[in-house]
Parts: structure tokens; sequence; C-alpha cells
């Protein structure tokens, strides 16, 4: 008998606690009845269980009826339904994809575990790990990040060991300044009938290639291996345009994107008048937001790409993990 | 890497420090531009006649598409 979705809708309630009675299922809902592998047009209760077992498994007061008040159902194995970690949270052991941070900033994310002379690290941004090449050595690492609610006396996950400093670019006009000194200085040069004339010149700062930064754990046993919501990395591959990438980070969490742009030289802003130029990044869309920094960029098969660290409303800019681990010389555990 | 992208990263290095001294241009790359085609990609704090007019919409035979980003920030 086919019934309506609002007859089914008022039905659900009342056999929804006999549902819940048998042993595998963790949720029930509306949909259409698959049958043989294709959806067919009948609305039927669906029942998702753990593990779909043989009928000869189940007794009968186990298994899911055919039809329940005149309602067909259906079985769906779905696995064990867990609740979407909040990765603002504290997590020991702690996997890639959570809240992390200098003592003094905010807070960013934990990208992922490396190696490095066979002792693990947590690898995450120099803006995250390093205060932006304010930190020293052995500063406190905090997971949750400070924002997050993370102290020095509760929550320190590790130290910082060691970090990519980032050569950032002097902009704030300079040039007003010293262009005003240099036609002193000319004018003086002219009085005293000296030839040579002072110019003022922006020097031009070294490219950047990674914020990365690299941070030892107190307890080893502190150390999980995998990244929240997506799982084990797989190894490490190559970004192309048009490859689909995810990432698992402190404030969107779980999000997915496209390599827009390859070979990109970009200008990046850290506040405070700072603005750094990084070369050979990859661009993706919007999949990030401000505490993201430092989560791991995969691939769609789950092999590391990349190491976001910028954006815009429109844009998010990854490191490519090869100069990362490169600069670092750290590899996958 | 085919022919073609060798010689849009060619013109990329040989231009982009011009077009990334422009007021407003905060980022070149590579990409694939609207019409499908491989190209430079300017992005750009906010697209304005000024910038219009700086950046042209081919160089040796590579077209340029700009694409309005907003400022790129440390996450």
């Amino acid at each position: 008998m086919a019934l309506n979705l609002e007859d089914i809708r008022k039905l659900l309630p009342e056999v929804r606690s006999e549902l819940f009675g048998k042993p595998n299922v963790v949720a029930t809902g509306i949909g259409y009845k698959v049958s043989a592998g294709k959806q067919t047009e009948e609305l039927s209760i669906i029942c998702s269980v753990e593990i779909k077992k043989k009928k000869q498994a189940l007794t009968e007061r186990e298994m899911v009826p055919p039809t329940i008040q005149g309602v067909t159902t259906d079985v769906n194995p779905t696995g064990l339904i867990r609740a979407l970690q909040d990765p603002t949270g504290r997590f020991r052991p702690a996997p890639g994809g959570v809240s992390v941070g200098h003592y003094l900033i905010t807070a960013g994310t934990l990208g992922c575990w490396v190696k490095k002379s066979n002792k693990t690290y947590i690898l995450s941004n120099n803006h995250v790990l390093a205060n932006s090449n304010e930190a020293s050595i052995g500063d406190s690492i905090l997971q949750p990040g400070p924002y997050d609610g993370g102290t020095v006396a509760n929550d320190q996950i590790g130290i910082l060991s060691e970090f990519i400093p980032i050569e950032f670019t002097e902009t704030v006009n300079p040039c007003n300044i010293s262009n005003s000194i240099a036609s002193f200085l000319n004018a003086l040069a002219k009085m005293i009938g000296s030839k040579s004339r002072m110019k003022s010149v922006r020097v031009q700062a070294a490219d950047n290639l990674v914020d990365c930064a690299i941070a030892e754990p107190l307890d080893p046993n502190d150390v999980k291996n995998e990244i929240l919501n997506i799982g084990n990395i797989l190894g490490v591959e190559n970004a192309t345009l048009g490859m689909g990438l995810k990432k698992s980070g402190r404030t969107t969490g779980y999000t997915t994107g496209t390599v827009q742009q390859i070979d990109v030289t970009s200008q990046v802003s850290y506040g405070s008048n700072k603005v750094a130029t990084f070369v050979d990044q990859l661009m993706a869309g919007a999949m990030s937001e401000g505490g993201d920094s430092g989560s791991a960029v995969l691939s769609d098969n789950n092999k590391i790409v990349g190491l976001l660290f910028a954006g815009s409303s429109t844009s998010t800019i990854i490191n490519r993990i090869q100069n990362v681990f490169q600069a670092l010389n750290v590899t996958l555990p | 890497m085919t022919e073609d992208q060798q010689k849009i990263r060619e013109v990329k290095r040989k231009y982009e420090r011009e077009w990334l001294s422009i007021n407003g241009v905060v980022g070149v790359g590579i990409g694939i531009l609207t019409d499908k085609n491989l190209g430079i990609m300017i992005s750009v704090t906010k697209v304005d006649e000024q910038i219009r007019k700086k950046i042209p919409d081919e160089v040796e035979g590579i077209k340029l598409e700009i694409r309005e980003t907003g400022e790129f920030k440390a996450l």
C-alpha cells in the first residue's frame, strides 16, 4: 500500500520506539525504497543499521519487519553514526584538524604529525606555532589554542622546535619618509658640491615558499596519527590543476575544493602592516576561514598535497607540501 | 609539462613583478580561464578602471583574466 509522505510522517513517531528496539537500528527516516540496487518510487521507512545481517542470523523479534502499520520498510547499512567532534575541544591523543597554537596567538589548526630523525612532531604554520617569527624555540604550544580556552598550565601539548622564518616586505610607504630624507641629503650634496646623488629604493625582500613550523610533543602518547573526520594520510601527492581537495580545520571543519591555480605568486597580509610575498603556491576556492591555518590539504584519495595558510572570502592559498617537507626536512611518520 | 604550460610559465615569470607592483594586484597564477583555456589569472582586491587599463587582455599570445578575490590574509 502506498501512503503519501504526510501519512508516513505522522506514523513514524508511533513506530519509532519499536524500530529502535531492534538491536542494530541506529536511525530511522523516510525515503524511497531501494530494491535490487535501484531506487523505486515507493516511499518507505528507512532503518539505518550498523551492519546489514542475513535474515538467518536474526530472530524474528530482532528483524526489521518488511512492513510496519502498512508502510514498507527498508534497511540501509550506514555504520555506527558518531557526532562530528568539535575541533576546538581538547584532544588527547590529538589528531590533525584540531585547534592548536603558540601561547601568545589566538588559534590555528594542527595540520598533521610528521617525522624527523625518528621523532614525531606537530606540523602547522609559522604564524600558528611560532607567532610569525616572534616566538623562541622551546615556547609553549597549546591544544586547544588560547582562543579556544587552552592555557599554559593545563593544555600544553608540546614545545616549538623549529620554524622557517617568513620574510616580510616593507610596504608602509617608507618611501615618503625616505624620499624626503633623500631629497634633503641631495640638496645638501648640491650645496657642498658633491656629484653623487641619492635615490630612495624599496628593498625587495626575499620570496617565501612556505609558512611552516614544527613542535615536539611533551608526551609521545598524545600523538594520534590521523586527521579528524578524514582518517589516515595515505602518502604524498603532487597537486595539479583541477584536482579535488579536502581539509579538516579548526574553524570550518571538513570542507572540499579544487585546485584553481598553480604556480601562484601572491601577496599575503599578516596584520599590522606586515606583508609577505609567496611563490609556487596553490590556489583553491573558498574552503577556509580564520583559524583554519595549518590544516593539511589532501587529494581525493587522501594523499597530502599542501599546507593551508592564507585566503580571502573567495580563495584559499596553500603551500605545496613538497616545499614544506623539504624546508623542514621532515616526512610522513 | 606541455609546451603550452611552459610558455605560459615563462610569460608569467617575465611580467609578474610588474603586474604585482600595480596597486590592488595581489596574485598572479596559472589557471583555467572562463573560455576553458589555460592562461594567466590576476587576483585583485577590487576590479577597477585603473587596473583594467594596466592589465592587458593578452601578452605574447597568452590570455590574461582578472579575478576579484579581496585581500589575502594569513588565516
